[in-house]
């Protein structure tokens, strides 16, 4: 098998051969050696004229060995799907990829409990909330999260998961060496140092390209027990992650929203076809038959000493935010009135200044 | 024969006397005119002889020369056609005399029609502060707009005809005048602050923003009122003395833009440019250095729409007279200083797409471009801008409400008010308003006592606002306290001036 590794890794770079043309190649041939080697006829058989002349070229370009060897001088694993380091869970899936290029010492086989938290490339506040919410509140749990990296609901679950130092898994849409989107980068290397993984099926010097995104949709979905998605529009990526969840019998899960938010009609669309709705980390654990250690609920009372006046502003904003407009009308205040109110709020940490002149619960 | 005419044309907005020596001698027939003119004045020579013929008058076949004194100074402008006209009657004895003092000025067409020159008022302000009372011949259009200026007799007259049949006696004419407070009451503000509906938060920006002189920035999705906003600040601002209504007309007259019916400006003025405008045409420039923009705006609001889109080299121009409140523009042909004190008030949405942070329409931004976008306002411009605010777009019941909202007047009386105590506070400090304060300024009319300092160091620490924001802060407070009438400034005030820094302390 070692032996046959530099070939898988320098058929895993032609662009074209993916699980099933590979599982092909070593039915027909035996080894990836011997595929690679092959005569030209032996393979336009197999995997047609196209294809066949790609390889033809390749080998021409590359050796093996070297390639081989200058991936693992990038500090980047390279795990065969014969491997007994290969996540199991994604063993298990139709089409799970044949190679995967993993970085970070993360083994996969010290953890069983896996969860995908996926949403919207544009949350709203509530939506970034609700991410970190149940990111933060499952790591502590023992989850190890996996989500695919992207800005929005994906980074920020794994943001805070790697800033409290919890393993967290990103599995990517290009190379390892081509972080995308770019602002991840230093994500990136955060969830390295703290024990997680970056996973891709891809060379590290692949580019991104739109047809990745949903196939790498479903290795996130092949490496968790379930999906939680948290805030998707009608047509979201992270919908095609429960739908791969859903084919290889994975649990999936959805953060209920507001009905006129454009951002929960994917979610609320889900719980309406039989989606788990969660609201609480006990919801989330319940599905898999675990029980919550801290019976953690959702809205955590923070009980500070109010004044009435702070009190009653307090009563009318809401986690979606609040316009200060509003508010003016609603205490019936003047500006200097409300504003010290909800400075006085906002300094005991109970609201924040939300985008486009809006105040919501922390 | 020698001819001596007076006239006088506008220096920036100042103005000069410009003798027109007239001579016609014998020899080869010519016309030369001397003393530094430029094209526009070498054409003159053209429309003088038309607009003679035309008029019935014969143009001497004999040697001209025309002399504008002093020679060092370089003209410009057709001013100068009407005393090159009467210098040649006068000369050529088709015009008998011409009595002392009178100034002449004016651009004729080739049928002796006398048409409007740009730069009138400042040169008849010029010769009204003179000892001597002048008689001041002007086209008409232009004699109504000077009418007003006190201390000189204004005549106005249709063609070269008019004018030398006055001379003659042949026809009576008064000069004409206007009273100050007519012109006053003729320049009722357009715009009232009460249709705009709801927006309070908008509006007490504004109102801030007009009692302490403060520069503003709107931030907010398409539609929201941004603009409308803006129109509505110089209605709130108080109206302008006379002295500034006369340094306003001029820089206005200069330009060329004052309407024959609104002969002074007397209300703030408020100038729109498009983003495309280039930096010569916003702060001035030209080879005669006309004003730009910003001297336009001069007393009142110079506002930029989408200044995201302005170029930088544009919103660069703007530090040094948002400094100073003056603008000096250096050409070949002259240096010329125009004042420029005005409020800047911004717009711009928050992200490419309009839509960040609105709740009804999702953005399509992503973080980066929505940094990129922002990171344009950042910088020395933004350092300037003391209310930041973000303006909501609004539910269609709130636009159609009839609830009665505040007349711009109202809100124009307290925001005297509290003028006339920053007047009072700054007489020998040399600034008018809050917003021009300096460092030292703040030092000496910001104290806090020591409570309301422990809160605002708290505050700004624990929002992670900069050292910079804690002067803005202060000057704001110290304004929002003038509009109470309040001698101190109390944590409410600065509550609500910390309100108006939201660009330093949201994160995207």
């Amino acid at each position: 098998m070692t032996e046959d590794l530099p070939f898988w890794v320098a058929l895993s770079h032609i662009r074209g051969i993916g699980p099933v043309r590979f599982t092909k190649l070593l039915r027909t041939f035996g080894t990836a050696a011997s595929a690679w080697c092959a005569p030209l006829d032996d393979l336009r058989e197999t995997l047609g004229e196209r294809l066949a002349e790609e390889i033809a070229v390749a080998r021409k370009k590359i050796v093996p060995e070297k390639l081989y060897e200058s991936v693992l001088k990038e500090n980047i694993r390279v795990v065969p799907f014969s491997d007994p380091l290969y996540p199991s869970l994604l063993q298990n899936v139709e089409y799970s990829p044949f190679l995967l290029y993993v970085e970070g010492d993360f083994d996969f086989q010290a953890y069983d409990r896996y969860l995908a938290i996926v949403g919207t490339r544009h949350p709203t506040p509530y939506g970034v909330k609700a991410a970190r919410f149940f990111a933060q509140g499952l790591a502590r749990e023992g989850w190890v999260i996996v989500s695919g990296l992207a800005v929005g609901i994906d980074g920020e679950a794994q943001k805070i998961v790697a800033e409290e130092g919890y393993p967290t898994v990103a599995v990517l849409g290009s190379g390892l060496r081509c972080i995308y989107p770019k602002v991840h980068i230093s994500l990136a290397r955060e969830i390295v140092e703290r024990g997680g993984a970056l996973v891709s099926e891809y060379p590290p010097f692949t580019e991104p390209r739109p047809e990745h995104f949903p196939l790498r949709n479903r290795i996130i979905a092949g490496l968790s027990l379930g999906v939680l998605i948290v805030e998707a529009p009608r047509k979201s990526g992270a919908l095609i992650t429960a739908d791969f969840a859903l084919e290889a019998g994975r649990e999936v899960m959805a953060v209920p929203g507001p009905i006129f938010s454009p951002q929960s009609e994917g979610t609320n669309a889900l719980i309406a076809q039989g989606a788990k709705p969660v609201q609480s980390i006990a919801d989330v654990l319940e599905v898999f038959g675990y029980f919550s250690s801290q019976n953690q609920k959702i809205l955590q009372e923070r009980r500070v000493a109010l004044s009435s006046k702070e009190e009653k502003l307090f009563s009318l904003i809401d986690h979606a935010g609040v316009f200060k407009e509003e508010l003016l009308a609603q205490t019936g205040w003047n500006e200097g009135e409300l504003f010290e109110v909800l400075l006085a709020l906002e300094l005991k940490g109970l609201v924040e200044e939300l985008p486009g002149g809006r105040v919501g619960r922390k | 024969m020698l001819a001596r005419i007076l006239s006088a044309t506008s220096f920036g907005i100042d103005a000069r006397f410009v003798e027109v020596e007239v001579d016609v001698g014998a020899g080869l027939p010519s016309f030369h005119i001397v003393g530094l003119p430029d094209n526009a004045i070498q054409e003159a020579r053209e429309r003088v002889r038309s607009a003679l013929k035309n008029s019935g008058f014969a143009f001497p076949a004999q040697r001209i020369t025309v002399n504008l004194a002093p020679a060092f100074l370089k003209k410009t402008g057709s001013d100068f056609d009407l005393p090159i006209a009467l210098g040649i009657l006068l000369a050529t004895k088709q015009l008998r005399s011409l009595p002392e003092g009178i100034v002449a000025i004016g651009e004729l067409s080739l049928s002796g029609e006398l048409r409007p020159v740009n730069g009138v008022f400042p040169v008849a302000h010029f010769l009204s502060l003179q000892e001597k009372q002048y008689h001041v011949f002007l086209p008409l259009q232009n004699a109504r707009e000077s009418a007003v200026v006190e201390g000189i007799k204004v005549f106005g007259f249709r063609n070269l005809n008019e004018v030398c049949d006055f001379l003659e006696g042949k026809r009576a004419m008064q000069p004409l005048s206007r009273s100050w407070q007519e012109c006053f009451f003729l320049s009722q503000h357009e715009e009232d602050l009460a249709e705009v509906k709801g927006q309070r938060h908008g509006k007490r920006a504004l109102e801030i923003a007009a009692a302490g002189g403060h520069h503003l920035l709107f931030m907010g999705p398409p539609g929201s009122g941004k603009t409308m906003l803006a129109r509505k600040l110089p209605s709130i601002l108080p109206p302008l003395t006379v002295e500034q209504a006369i340094e306003v007309t001029k820089i206005h007259s200069v330009a060329g833009i004052l309407s024959e019916d609104k002969p002074l400006v007397t209300v703030p003025p408020f100038r729109a440019p498009h983003h495309t405008i280039s930096d010569v045409a916003l702060i001035g420039g030209g080879q005669w250095p006309k004003p730009g923009e910003i001297s336009l705006a001069h007393h009142g609001v110079l506002f930029l729409d989408e200044v995201l889109e302005f170029r930088r080299n544009v919103l660069e121009a703007l530090r040094e007279p948002l400094e100073t409140g003056k603008i000096t523009v250096s050409r070949v042909n002259a240096t010329i200083t125009y004042p420029a004190r005005f409020t800047l008030v911004l717009a711009c949405n928050p992200c490419p797409c309009g839509y960040f942070g609105d709740p009804k329409r999702p953005c399509t931004c992503s973080p980066q471009q929505i940094l990129r976008y922002r990171s344009k306002l950042s910088g020395p411009l933004l350092d300037r801008i003391d209310l930041q605010v973000e303006i909501p777009r609004l539910e269609v019941q709130e636009i159609l409400s009839e609830r009665p909202e505040e007349s711009s007047a109202d809100v124009r009386k307290r925001v005297e008010e509290a003028r006339k105590i920053q007047e009072e506070r700054f007489r020998k400090e040399g600034i008018l308003t809050n917003g021009e304060m300096k460092t030292r300024h703040i030092k000496k009319f910001c104290l806090l006592s020591r409570d309301t300092k422990h809160f605002l160091e708290e505050t700004l620490h624990r929002l992670s606002l900069s050292a910079r924001a804690y002067h803005r802060v202060l000057k704001v407070a110290r304004t929002i306290a003038d509009l109470e009438g309040k001698e101190h400034i109390e944590v409410r005030h600065l509550a609500e001036a910390i309100q108006y820094r939201f660009l330093d302390r949201q994160r995207l």
